[in-house]
């Protein structure tokens, strides 16, 4: 009887050690900050900080468990800031240009689908020269003479990323979780779902199957595409401008973050919940340091060894559960 | 003439094999490249100007020797960057004025004398690497995750060590010495350097039983293991001598600024792949060599002085390289399968 609860508690850690870690990151910092880490106005900051990462990685997590991935997010993130920016500087209504900026995330989506299935690139290598293309065009795109899209905003451009919507959280936030539950249904409980982690598993298997496996991926490649134009719709109004460089790098985090989630690297196994604890553990890992005072050039190392650490925890766990099942 | 004779003829005369085939074509790729170049910019085709090309790929060939090596086994480095950014800023460290009588913390080191300081270095790096060995062979897990967690960790050692800035303070007189160090009056170490590494990696993977067992570990990994090939202890080694040249570029590169840079070869890890691919490697393994890597850099050097020199805003140059880079990897792999289908 005792055996088998220890089983049953190993094997639960096993499963869901990334929320076991995103709990002690924050009970660290809620010690060393002592309380004002969990308190109202730094909540409500890291949820709204947290939205554009959350957006991408949900989305990317079904990409990588289909067995691809997409670097150029932070390029399109970039380059949509840039359009939204400069199409609200118009004048023009945000529901125009919000459909405006979503129509291009889903082309510059289907461009990399296109690379990576129909033409059979390494999606490594296609997304990496699309991410230099869309970020050389967002660059593009900005005057000389100014790194970025700021002037002539109108005033209530704040309103998507920072207002006051509901409960003081702006829209932003509650968009995201809609679209992360939509995500983890489509997951859960469609065909498409259960088809991705099939392809990751084995494309030649899954096309023998009958799967439309061109067509899966392709869709997936257009929904991150639509995710990261909406993420850079949201950086955008959080900044008041439209910045083509204020994507670098997400990709990185996304990609840690659905691997921290526990998500295989190779695809055919992954899940959104713990990616969406995944980005937690980072944003609040940034969050946390500014607040204990720590220099900005500490957020790399200290990152690294969180992402090692939940590495090796996850290995030991898995060490452990094997040698209970042997005895 | 029928048909059947015609596809026999080619048949007869396309005796190549795909991998050379590819050597080939990338080959002829790089002397349009350099033809078009010379016509197109009047300045280029100059002996210095090649000079320059050369020894500014000088340090991304070094490190992508090690990248192409575990290429072929059909593993990543991702942490090639970071180590070499960790290696400038330590060898800076390890060599500044113990008390150059600032007060910041940047511009006091620990004094050590240079040579011992580049072997302190160079000792951190090979012990990354065999972290990166330890975590891939021995726990097996994905080697894309532990180099990226190995990449975070050194480029933040860096970024700590340098407290994001730089260190270029009180360093020693012959800090600069590998940097500026010129053989026959004609090129530098590092292209030096870059030229034996090379010599050697093209006799491991052509000439030893060593380099010959990297290509089936990387067709089949499980077939290679049973056939009695050490796969662990091949892979280990390849680790560790890709963290230490790695490493060794690092330090040369500090050296050629004279400070040891936060930012020190940052995307590296990253230009060593696309360079590896352009020339015509395969990402899945077992295919193409050192040659690759080599056309792949000049290609990139070539083009990347072109757009340069033309006087093109950055952006274009951005746009344009990402451009040529699709289409050329495009085409590759296109001709491949073409020329496998008549084979």
């Amino acid at each position: 009887m005792k055996k088998v609860n220890k089983s049953l508690f190993i094997n639960f850690l096993k499963n869901n050690y990334v929320i076991l870690l995103l709990i002690v990151v924050i009970a660290i910092f809620t010690i060393l900050s002592k309380g004002r880490f969990l308190s109202e106005p730094s909540v409500r900051n890291i949820l709204r900080v947290s939205v554009p990462t959350l957006l991408i990685a949900s989305i990317a997590t079904l990409l990588m468990v289909s067995g691809n991935i997409d670097l150029s997010v932070g390029a399109v993130l970039g380059i949509s800031a840039v359009v939204f920016a400069i199409l609200r500087q118009s004048g023009m209504n945000f529901f125009l240009a919000l459909i405006i900026v979503l129509v291009l995330g889903c082309i510059m989506g289907a461009t990399n689908g296109f690379l990576v299935m129909k033409l059979r690139i390494t999606s490594v290598i296609a997304t990496l020269a699309t991410m230099s293309l869309f970020y050389g065009f967002g660059k593009f795109m900005v005057p000389d003479g100014q790194d970025m899209i700021k002037y002539d905003m109108p005033k209530n451009m704040i309103f998507f990323a920072k207002g006051n919507f509901f409960l003081k959280l702006p829209p932003s936030v509650y968009i995201a979780i809609f679209l992360i539950i939509i995500i983890i249904l489509f997951e859960k409980r469609t065909t498409l779902g259960k088809y991705t982690i099939a392809i990751g598993d084995n494309r030649l298997a899954a096309e023998l199957s009958g799967i439309n496996t061109v067509r899966t991926v392709t869709i997936i490649y257009v929904a991150v595409g639509a995710m990261a134009a909406l993420a850079g719709i949201t950086r955008s109004s959080y900044m008041t401008a439209g910045d083509p460089a204020s994507g670098i790098g997400i990709e990185v985090d996304v990609i840690i973050a659905i691997l921290l989630g526990g998500t295989s690297f190779f695809g055919g196994e992954g899940s959104v919940i713990k990616t969406v604890a995944g980005v937690y553990i980072l944003v609040c890992l940034t969050n946390g340091l500014t607040m204990v005072g720590s220099e900005p050039y500490w957020s790399i190392l200290v990152r690294g060894l969180v992402f090692f650490l939940a590495l090796i925890f996850e290995n030991v766990v898995k060490r452990v559960k094997t040698s209970v099942a042997f005895e | 003439m029928n048909n059947i004779d015609i596809n026999n003829k080619i048949k007869k005369r396309l005796t190549l094999s795909s991998e050379n085939y590819m050597n080939l074509i990338m080959l002829g790729v790089l002397v349009v490249f350099f033809i078009v170049a010379s016509i197109i910019v009047p300045t280029f085709f100059d002996l210095n100007g090649l000079i320059n090309i050369v020894s500014q790929q000088s340090y991304l060939i070094i490190i992508a020797i090690g990248v192409s090596f575990l290429l072929i086994t059909g593993n990543f480095d991702l942490s090639v960057g970071g180590i070499a950014g960790a290696a400038g800023v330590l060898v800076a460290y390890f060599s500044q004025a113990r008390s150059t009588g600032s007060s910041s913390a940047i511009a006091n080191g620990l004094g050590m004398n240079f040579y011992l300081a580049i072997f302190l270095t160079l000792l951190i790096c090979v012990v990354i690497g065999a972290v990166n060995a330890y975590f891939i062979v021995k726990m097996k897990i994905g080697s894309v995750i532990v180099t990226l967690g190995t990449m975070y960790i050194s480029r933040g050692v860096a970024h700590v060590v340098s407290q994001g800035a730089q260190r270029n303070v009180g360093l020693p007189e012959n800090f600069g010495i590998l940097g500026k160090l010129r053989i026959f009056d004609l090129f530098s170490l590092p292209v030096l350097i870059m030229i034996i590494a090379v010599v050697i990696a093209f006799v491991i993977q052509k000439r030893t039983i060593f380099g010959r067992n990297l290509y089936y570990i990387g067709s089949n990994k499980i077939t290679a293991q049973i056939s009695g090939i050490k796969v662990e202890k091949h892979v280990a080694i390849l680790y560790v001598v890709s963290a230490f040249l790695s490493g060794l570029a690092g330090i040369i590169l500090a050296s050629r600024f004279f400070s040891g840079r936060s930012m020190g070869a940052e995307g590296y890890e990253f230009d060593a792949l696309v360079v590896a691919l352009l020339g015509g490697m395969s990402i899945a393994g077992a295919f193409g060599g050192v040659l690759n890597v080599l056309i792949g850099a000049f290609i990139l050097g070539i083009l990347s002085t072109v757009l340069n020199q033309m006087g093109l805003p950055p952006d274009i140059q951005i746009i344009s390289k990402g451009v040529i880079i699709t289409i050329s990897i495009l085409a590759q792999r296109w001709a491949l399968n073409k020329y496998k289908k008549i084979l």
